[in-house]
C-alpha cells in the first residue's frame, strides 16, 4: 500500500513529466491507429473494388472468335450454374418454333428482366413480343402451341448446323417482352427446353453463356473451378468451330487495380515490425530519460534501506500506470478520430503497451547498475 | 559500548587502466554516545570507508561488524533501514515530498502506520529546531541549513544508533554549520548515537571526541 502510494505521489508530484509522458503515449497509440487504419482501408478498398469493377466471363469457342450460336455442352452449362463462384448467369439456347406455316425465333433463357422467377423455373410459360401477339391475334394468358425445332451441329465440319424437329409443346403467354428483352419473338424458360431435349433423348446444348464472377477477390478459386468444370483456355491457332469449350474472363482492369492495392498493403505490412521497433525505441528513450531524471531519488531510497526490487517496483508502477492510462486515452482518441472499431483501437493499445512496457522493463534493469555513492 | 567495528578493511576500485587502493587495512571501533571525525586530504579514502561502514559496498578483505555481527552476512538494506543512517553534503531529500513526508519515509518503510509516522515526524522536526511552517514545504523552498536539519530528522527516524555523515556542513554557511554540528553533537550526547562524520573542516573535527586521520587509504592517526 505504501509503495502504491509512493508511485501515485510521484505520478502526481511530477505531473508535468507525467503529462508529457502521457501525451507521448497517446500520440504513439494514435500513430498506430492511423497505421492500422490505413491497412484496414486497403482491405476495404479491395472489397469496394470487387463491387465497383465487376469481372465478367463469357463462354467462347476455342479459337476465340465467337460468343453466340455456339454448342456448349450440358456438363459445362451445369458446372457454371452450380458454381458458388458464379452470379447472374445468363445462358441462352436458340430454337425455332413453328405455328402453322410460320416459323418464329424462340430463345430459351436462364433469366429475363422482370420475369426472373419464371425463367429460373420449368413452368411452361413464355414471354412474347407485341408483334408476335398481333400477328397471331393472341393475348396474355392465351395458350400457345409450338412445334419446337433445334439446331444440331454438323459433326463433320463443326462449323455449321442443321435444323431438326424437337417437340410440340404448349406454353401459356405470361407476358410481353419489349426493347432489350425481346431478343427473339418467343422467350421460354431454359429448363422447359431441356425437358424437351430429354423427352426426345437428344443431347442438350446451350448457344451462349455469360456470367459475373461473384467475388473477384476469389478469382483464382473461380478459375480453378472452371478448369475442373472442363473449360479450356483460348487457342487462337485452333480451327474455327462452333463448340463452346473456352472461357474468356474480362479481369485485366480488376487485376491491375487490385494488384496496385495489394502492393500498397504489402508495403504497409512490411513496415509493421519497424513500427514495433520504433515504439520500443521511443519507449526506451522516454523511459531512460525519465529514469535518468529520477536516479538520485533511487539512490536515496536505497540509502534509506529500501530494497532494490521494491525501488524498481515503484518505478514500474508509476511508469506502467502512465502508459496504461495514456494507452487507454490513445485508444479512445484513435477510435474517435480514425473511425476505428473498438476492437482495432484495443488491439493498437495492447500492441503499444506491450512494446512500451517492455522498454520500461528493460530500463528498470539499468537501476541495478547505478552505484550508490 | 562498541556498536560498530572495522577489522582490517581493504577496498580497491578497479578500472580498465588502473587499480586504486582506496582503503588499506583499516581497523577501528566506534562506540555509542561518541562523535568521531574522519579527516584527510581528498582521495584519502574517507568516503570509501563511510560506504563500507554503511554497507553500501563490501570490503575485499576484512569485515565490518555491527553489534558483533558481520555486516556482509546481514541484510544490508535492513541494516540501513533500522540501524544506520547516512546524511550527505547534498542533503539528498526527496524533492517531490514535503519535509514531513521526507521524515516519515523511513518509518513507513518499516511498516509504521501513517498516522503514527506523521506524529513522530512532527516531533523530530521540532527537535532539530524547525518550525511547523516547514512541515508542508518542499526541499526547494528551504534553505541549506533547513534541508540538512530535515535530513538529520530523517536520520533519527530510522531508530538506529549509528549516524554516518559525509561532509554534512560542506554546503552551509558558518551559522548553519554551527547548528548542524550542534545537532550531531546532541545526537551523540543525548540520544546515544555513534556519530561518524567525514569532514575537511577543522572546526567540525574539533567538536568530535575522536579524530581519525586518513592518508592514502590508511589510518595514520587516531586521537
Amino acid at each position: 500500500m505504501f509503495y502504491i502510494r509512493m508511485a501515485l505521489t510521484g505520478f502526481w508530484r511530477y505531473r508535468i513529466r507525467t503529462a508529457l509522458h502521457f501525451m507521448i503515449c497517446i500520440l504513439s497509440v494514435l500513430f498506430l491507429g492511423i497505421y492500422t487504419g490505413n491497412l484496414d482501408d486497403t482491405t476495404a478498398r479491395l472489397e469496394e473494388l470487387a463491387k465497383k469493377v465487376p469481372v465478367r466471363a463469357t463462354v467462347i469457342n476455342l479459337a476465340g472468335g465467337r460468343e453466340s450460336g455456339l454448342f456448349i455442352k450440358e456438363p459445362l452449362y451445369d458446372g457454371v450454374m452450380a458454381s458458388p463462384y458464379v452470379s447472374e448467369p445468363d445462358f441462352t439456347l436458340e430454337l425455332l418454333g413453328a405455328k402453322g406455316k410460320n416459323e418464329y425465333t424462340v430463345l430459351a433463357q436462364t433469366s429475363l428482366k422482370g420475369y426472373e422467377d419464371l425463367f429460373s423455373s420449368n413452368e411452361k410459360k413464355c414471354v412474347v413480343t407485341p408483334d408476335f401477339l398481333k400477328d397471331q391475334k393472341l393475348k396474355e394468358g392465351d395458350t400457345l402451341k409450338l412445334d419446337l425445332k433445334y439446331y444440331k451441329l454438323d459433326a463433320e465440319s463443326h462449323l455449321s448446323s442443321f435444323i431438326l424437329p424437337l417437340e410440340t409443346v404448349s406454353y401459356q403467354i405470361a407476358g410481353i417482352a419489349e426493347g432489350e428483352n425481346s431478343a427473339a419473338q418467343i422467350m421460354i424458360p431454359m429448363e422447359t427446353a431441356r425437358e424437351s431435349y430429354r423427352n426426345q433423348d437428344i443431347p442438350f446444348f446451350v448457344s451462349s453463356g455469360t456470367f459475373r464472377v461473384k467475388n473477384p477477390l476469389e478469382l483464382n478459386g473461380f478459375k480453378k473451378e472452371m478448369d475442373a468444370v472442363g473449360f479450356l483456355e483460348i487457342i487462337p491457332q485452333s480451327k474455327p468451330a462452333l463448340e463452346g469449350y473456352a472461357l474468356t474472363v474480362k479481369d485485366e482492369t480488376f487485376i491491375r487495380a487490385a494488384g496496385s492495392i495489394r502492393e500498397s498493403r504489402k508495403v504497409l505490412k512490411i513496415f509493421f515490425p519497424a513500427i514495433c521497433a520504433a515504439l520500443l525505441g521511443a519507449g526506451l528513450i522516454t523511459s531512460y530519460l525519465l529514469a535518468l531524471g529520477r536516479r538520485q531519488e533511487y539512490v536515496t531510497r536505497r540509502m534509506l534501506g529500501m530494497p532494490c526490487p521494491d525501488c524498481i517496483a515503484v518505478y514500474l508502477t508509476e511508469q506502467g500506470l502512465t502508459e496504461l492510462l495514456g494507452g487507454a486515452a490513445g485508444c479512445a482518441l484513435s477510435s474517435l478520430l480514425t473511425n476505428a472499431g473498438i476492437d482495432r483501437a484495443l488491439t493498437c493499445g495492447a500492441v503499444f503497451f506491450l512494446c512500451y512496457f517492455t522498454a520500461t522493463l528493460l530500463t528498470a534493469a539499468l537501476f541495478r547498475n547505478i552505484p550508490l555513492h | 559500548m562498541t556498536i560498530l567495528k572495522a577489522e582490517h578493511l581493504s577496498f580497491s576500485y578497479r578500472t580498465k587502466y588502473q587499480t586504486i587502493h582506496a582503503v588499506q587495512d583499516i581497523s577501528c571501533e566506534f562506540d555509542t554516545g561518541k562523535m568521531y571525525a574522519v579527516t584527510g586530504e581528498s582521495g584519502s579514502g574517507k568516503t570509501t570507508l563511510l560506504s563500507l561502514l554503511a554497507g553500501l559496498d563490501l570490503p575485499e578483505s576484512g569485515k565490518v561488524t555491527v553489534r558483533g555481527n558481520d555486516l556482509s552476512q546481514m541484510n544490508r538494506d535492513k541494516y540501513r533501514r533500522e540501524q544506520a543512517s547516512v546524511i550527505y553534503q547534498a542533503f539528498h531529500l526527496f524533492p517531490m515530498l514535503t519535509a514531513l513526508e521526507n521524515v516519515m519515509f523511513p518509518m513507513e518503510l518499516r511498516n509504521m502506520k501513517k498516522k503514527a509516522a506523521k506524529e513522530r515526524a512532527k516531533k523530530l522536526l521540532l527537535q532539530v529546531g524547525l518550525s511547523e511552517k516547514i512541515f508542508s514545504q518542499f526541499p526547494q523552498m528551504m534553505s541549506g541549513g533547513e534541508q540538512q536539519r530535515v535530513a538529520i530528522a530523517r536520520a533519527f527516524a530510522s531508530g538506529g544508533k549509528i549516524l554516518l555523515a559525509d561532509e554534512p556542513t560542506g554546503n552551509l554557511d558558518t551559522e548553519n554549520e554551527q547548528r548542524i554540528v550542534d545537532l550531531l553533537r546532541m545526537s551523540a550526547d543525548e540520544r546515544g548515537y555513534a556519530v561518524i562524520v567525514i569532514t575537511h573542516n577543522p572546526k567540525v573535527a574539533a567538536r568530535a571526541d575522536v579524530i581519525l586521520r586518513m592518508q592514502d587509504g590508511k589510518l595514520v592517526s587516531v586521537c
